[in-house]
């Protein structure tokens, strides 16, 4: 006879589940079904083995669960219908066997149990809610960012190619690479290159907005494998230099713009004053690369090297980010290989400096470094629930102990220990999952925090939400406390030298080991410092960051940016017309106090790079020091608030035809003239250009710049950053056709937003603003991260240390709550109340000192993972352990306190009475 | 049971009427019937062996079907370890076929109503 593997093992376990049906059915069919499972079974092997076992297997469990289920109903019915049983009923010991009934009692008792004691139960449930909530929610932004796949086909063979010379890692190519790239490369089904656009769109009868959008290859769509809604990708003629220009819109931008208009695609719109057709629109949902891409033209269509201004592109202009689609055949080395070797090809047959290719896969590219971030919060949470399920294992402990007496008359009267460590259990699982579903609202409301604080900036932040693995991993912390808190104190007060509580006549002192509640309570307080010291780094940093000094007066400030156009500013003169007047205008307003505009912003980040010559000193060499070219209106320093620390503003001798002028900032005049007076020096310049720069009349045939002042330095990209070397330009020698207006209000600067709207449409209506902010928010936002993981951080160790706190004081109550009657034997024996105080205070101190002991080493050794976050702070700050430590003894002297108190001031005669 | 009007069986549960079918050609065990209900149904509805048994044991208890060699108890009470073959009862014969004429009634209406060509289809 032929052996079937496995079929012994699985009719074992079949008799073994088959304890769910109710006794009469298993008996008049148990064996006839674990014959015809035995059947069905070498039936399933004979198909096609284990796969086929595997679906039998399934099928079966769900049916018998089904079928038990619904049999206990019928035969519940059948006996309530039969034999009316007497009204009480003692709670019986069901038969081993009747698994589903026993599951069923042990329920109802303790549900009865916990409404004894609506207290303890809503304790318990709050603390694991609170401890399985935060780890749902980071668990939740963790699957969403890092775990989940990216929303297109076969996402892991897509991958971004970077590169990787001496400066350090770069990530855009000349857009010739990119083409030699795709016309030779054998390892990519497709490789696309795409790059950042934004301007002014205007649909026929619309009104002007400026969006951002993507100007990429024809090949990004098939690539990505994404179908548009309607119409089409882009075709290859209009991948084409001179080819037809298309525009693609986003599903948002269709809806929001457009009305869902369903016969949009053969639309004409314009985009920066170019006549795009409107040739598709994208799937709800789809986004590349991030949702602020509204739109996408062609990288050819789009003229970008002509809108550069780059009269000659060259290989060294690098400013697209190149993508690729691996073919199913290839492999990640052998691509980066042929890649490599194309470069190399490259680089020898146009002399650029060597670089290293380096595929990325794309889901690691827009993740970035979020992380790490997601992962060290997910552990720090993870100690809140471990903290959360030591507190509630502590308050079960204290409860076990009052019920000792209970659990031994249970014994005695036959309940087997096996028994009342499931009853125990099944009280724990009834509270962890209570608090899981409570967890689930926390994570909401946790979730929904993090959505006002910012959330965003997090990528892939439309993605996060709350779906069924998310549900699971609450339902598995859930189980996993459950077990936690709650193996302990079974085990404990189920424990066979139970009869020694009913010989201990009424009392119910002894019990439940406080060794254990102390032992506890240290690695709670521990657990706790570990997290309040990580936080107290973070604050730190954060406060030094944010207190760098600025250079300007940010408060008041309003900002936005405006882009007139070349084709109907095509004079120096109009552009200049244009932002005198609006300046004038907005002067006139009561609430503005000055208002000038300038090409960059404080906290913007963007700024023309010139490498310049010093008169008296030698020409430096390629790649030498750049210094960052700022052109501004008048009145720009008063405006903002720079102090000018040497020299004179710029005023009206500083005309076009006038010879050129500069004010420099500190750092720059440190740079070129160190101990030297700077004003009045010259400098020109020098080889390397900012393509866009070297048309203006400023810099053509290099004339020698005189400077006229020295203004204090400004944060351009953000707090962290040294001030770089800059030089303002009077904008009437560099008419710029964009720029930012900053006005300084007499009150709440955003107010000022409508009647600027105004006056700006009243001069030219073609003209459209984007990012109206105020100075403040924009330098919130360019702290958001930070802020962000310092504020969680905060929140999360707060959560700890406060529980910690409760676990302390509940231990510290319970002990003095039992030891009533000791204490007053010795007050009655003469000991001072301030005896019993410090009696009481110091036995908490020593378990709160321990701790903190312990937490300060375990903080020291993972601390270190955070110093890749820390701004000017080490990750063994000895101030910030020393307040974080003190703190956390603080609150945990004033939890020792109170029950310490309570302690002293029992009255012995009420006390010797006691129970 | 006999005497109930055996309309009031009616309309059948599909797996009930699709085992009475199976027994009208004679009398069969429970995984004889399971398998044929499958074949008859192409694979479309298994019968695991919980809703199998559970299934027979109530088409007996309202006289549907029968058992034709019951299970021997031993003397102590506890089950035989012998299978169960199922006969169709008359009256479970009857109450088939007015299912069946029941259905051909219906088929008809949506012939009528040209559900059943082509072009009514889905």
């Amino acid at each position: 006879m032929m052996r079937f593997r496995g079929l012994g093992l699985s009719l074992r376990l079949l008799r073994q589940l088959m304890r769910l049906y109710p006794r009469p059915f298993r008996q008049a069919y148990g064996w006839e079904m674990a014959r015809v499972f035995r059947l069905r079974y070498r039936r399933a092997m004979l198909q096609d083995g284990f796969p086929s076992v595997a679906r039998l297997w399934a099928r079966t469990l769900l049916d018998l669960v089904k079928t038990a289920w619904a049999e206990h109903r019928v035969s519940c019915l059948d006996a309530a219908n039969q034999d009316r049983q007497p009204v009480v009923r003692l709670p019986q010991e069901p038969r081993g066997d009747k698994l589903m009934t026993s599951i069923a009692a042990d329920l109802k008792i303790a549900v009865r149990g916990l409404l004894k004691r609506p207290g303890f139960a809503l304790g318990a449930v709050l603390t694991l809610a609170l401890g399985i909530g935060a780890n749902s929610a980071i668990f939740s932004l963790i699957h969403s960012i890092v775990l989940q796949p990216l929303p297109y086909p076969d996402p892991d063979r897509i991958l971004m190619v970077y590169r990787t010379s001496e400066q350090g890692r770069n990530e855009t190519f000349s857009f010739f690479d990119f083409e030699d790239w795709q016309r030779a490369s054998r390892s990519f089904s497709h490789l696309a290159a795409f790059h950042e656009t934004n301007g002014t769109l205007i649909a026929v009868g619309g009104s002007p907005v400026y969006l951002q959008g993507q100007a990429v290859s024809a090949s990004l769509f098939p690539l990505l494998g994404v179908q548009p809604l309607l119409g089409r990708g882009f075709s290859p003629e209009e991948d084409r230099e001179g080819g037809p220009r298309a525009l693609v819109l986003s599903h948002a931008l269709w809806k929001s713009r457009f009305g869902a208009d369903p016969r949009i695609v053969g639309q004409v719109v314009e985009y920066q004053e170019l006549q795009h057709t409107i040739v598709g629109v994208m799937p709800e949902g789809f986004y590349f690369p991030d949702p602020d891409a509204r739109f996408w033209v062609t990288l050819q269509g789009n003229d970008l090297l002509k809108r550069a201004g780059i009269q000659k592109p060259g290989r060294g202009l690098t400013f697209v980010l190149v993508m690729g689609r691996l073919r199913p055949e290839a492999g990640l080395a052998a691509a980066q290989a042929e890649l490599q070797s194309l470069n190399d090809a490259i680089e020898k047959e146009h002399s650029i400096r060597h670089r290293e290719i380096l595929l990325v896969p794309r889901l690691k590219a827009v993740v970035g470094d979020v992380s790490p971030l997601l992962w060290t919060l997910l552990a720090s949470v993870g100690l809140v629930l471990l903290i959360a399920c030591a507190n509630v294992a502590n308050l079960s402990l204290s409860r076990a102990a009052s019920r000792q007496k209970e659990m031994a008359l249970r014994n005695a009267l036959g309940a087997s220990r096996q028994r009342l460590v499931r009853q125990m259990l099944t009280e724990s699982a009834l509270l962890a999952a209570m608090g899981a579903v409570l967890a689930i609202a926390v994570a909401v409301g946790l979730l929904g925090w993090l959505a006002s604080a910012g959330g965003e900036l997090l990528p892939r932040y439309q993605e996060i939400s709350l779906d069924r693995t998310v549900l699971l991993f609450t339902a598995a912390a859930a189980v996993f406390s459950s077990l936690l808190f709650g193996l302990a104190p079974a085990l404990k007060s189920s424990h066979p030298r139970l009869q020694a509580a009913l010989q201990a006549g009424g009392r119910s002192s002894g019990g439940a080991s406080p060794r254990l509640q102390k032992s506890l309570v240290v690695c709670q307080v521990a657990l706790a410092l570990v997290l309040l010291s990580g936080a107290g780094l973070l604050v730190n940093s954060f406060i030094r960051l944010t207190s760098v000094p600025v250079g300007f007066r940010p408060d008041g400030l309003l900002t936005l940016w405006l882009s007139l156009s070349e084709e109907r500013y095509p004079q120096p003169d109009s552009v200049l017309g244009f932002y005198e007047h609006l300046v004038d205008r907005l002067q006139g307003l009561p609430e503005v106090e000055s208002a000038s505009y300038s090409y960059s912003l404080p906290f913007s980040g963007n700024i023309f790079r010139q490498t310049i010559q010093a008169e008296g000193m030698p020409a430096q060499s390629e790649g030498g020091q750049w210094a960052g070219t700022v052109i501004v209106g008048p009145n720009h320093f008063e405006t903002l608030g720079v102090p000018l620390l040497q020299g004179r503003d710029f005023d009206q001798r500083d005309r076009l035809e006038s010879p050129p002028v500069a004010i420099i900032n500190e750092a720059m005049a440190r740079r070129y003239w160190p101990d030297q007076e700077a004003l009045g020096k010259r400098f020109r310049r020098d080889g390397g250009v900012d393509g866009s720069l070297d048309t203006t009349r400023y810099f053509r045939g290099r004339p020698w710049i005189s400077v006229i002042g020295v203004a204090a330095d400004v944060s351009r990209t953000g707090f962290q950053d040294p001030p770089a070397p800059e030089f303002y330009v009077p904008h009437a020698q560099m008419p710029w056709p964009s720029a930012a207006l900053v006005i300084r209000s007499r009150s709440e600067p955003l107010l000022l937003a409508e009647p600027l709207r105004r006056i700006i449409a009243q001069q030219d209506s073609r003209v459209a603003l984007h990012g109206i902010d105020s100075m403040q928010q924009r330098m919130d936002r360019s702290v958001l991260p930070q802020r962000l993981r310092t504020q969680l951080w905060t929140l999360f160790a707060l959560l700890a240390s406060s529980l910690a706190v409760i676990g302390v004081y509940g231990v510290m109550a319970f002990g003095v709550s039992r030891r009533t009657q000791e204490i007053g034997v010795r007050m009655a024996l003469g000991a001072r109340q301030g005896r019993v105080l410090r009696l009481v205070l110091s036995q908490g101190m020593r378990l709160a000192a321990l701790g903190a002991l312990l937490g300060l080493l375990g903080a020291l050794a993972t601390n270190r993972a955070l110093s890749g976050l820390l701004y000017e702070v080490s990750a063994t700050d000895p101030l910030t352990y020393t307040l974080a430590a003190a703190l956390l003894l603080g609150v945990a002297a004033l939890a020792c306190y109170l029950p310490a108190r309570r302690a002293s001031r029992v009255d012995p005669l009420i006390a010797l009475r006691w129970e | 049971m006999n005497s109930r009007n055996f309309r009031e069986y009616l309309p059948l549960k599909p797996t009930d009427f699709q085992v009475l079918l199976v027994l009208c050609e004679g009398p069969l065990h429970a995984y004889g019937i399971s398998k044929a209900v499958e074949e008859q149904l192409k694979g479309r509805v298994r019968l695991e062996i919980g809703s199998l048994y559970r299934m027979m044991g109530r088409l007996t208890t309202i006289g549907l079907v029968e058992e034709v060699n019951g299970p021997k108890r031993h003397p102590q009470g506890s089950p035989a370890q012998r299978r169960r073959t199922y006969r169709i009862t008359k009256l479970g014969r009857r109450v088939a076929r007015a299912e069946a004429y029941r259905l051909q009634e219906v088929l008809e209406v949506a012939h009528d109503k040209e559900l059943l060509t082509e072009s009514g289809g889905l």
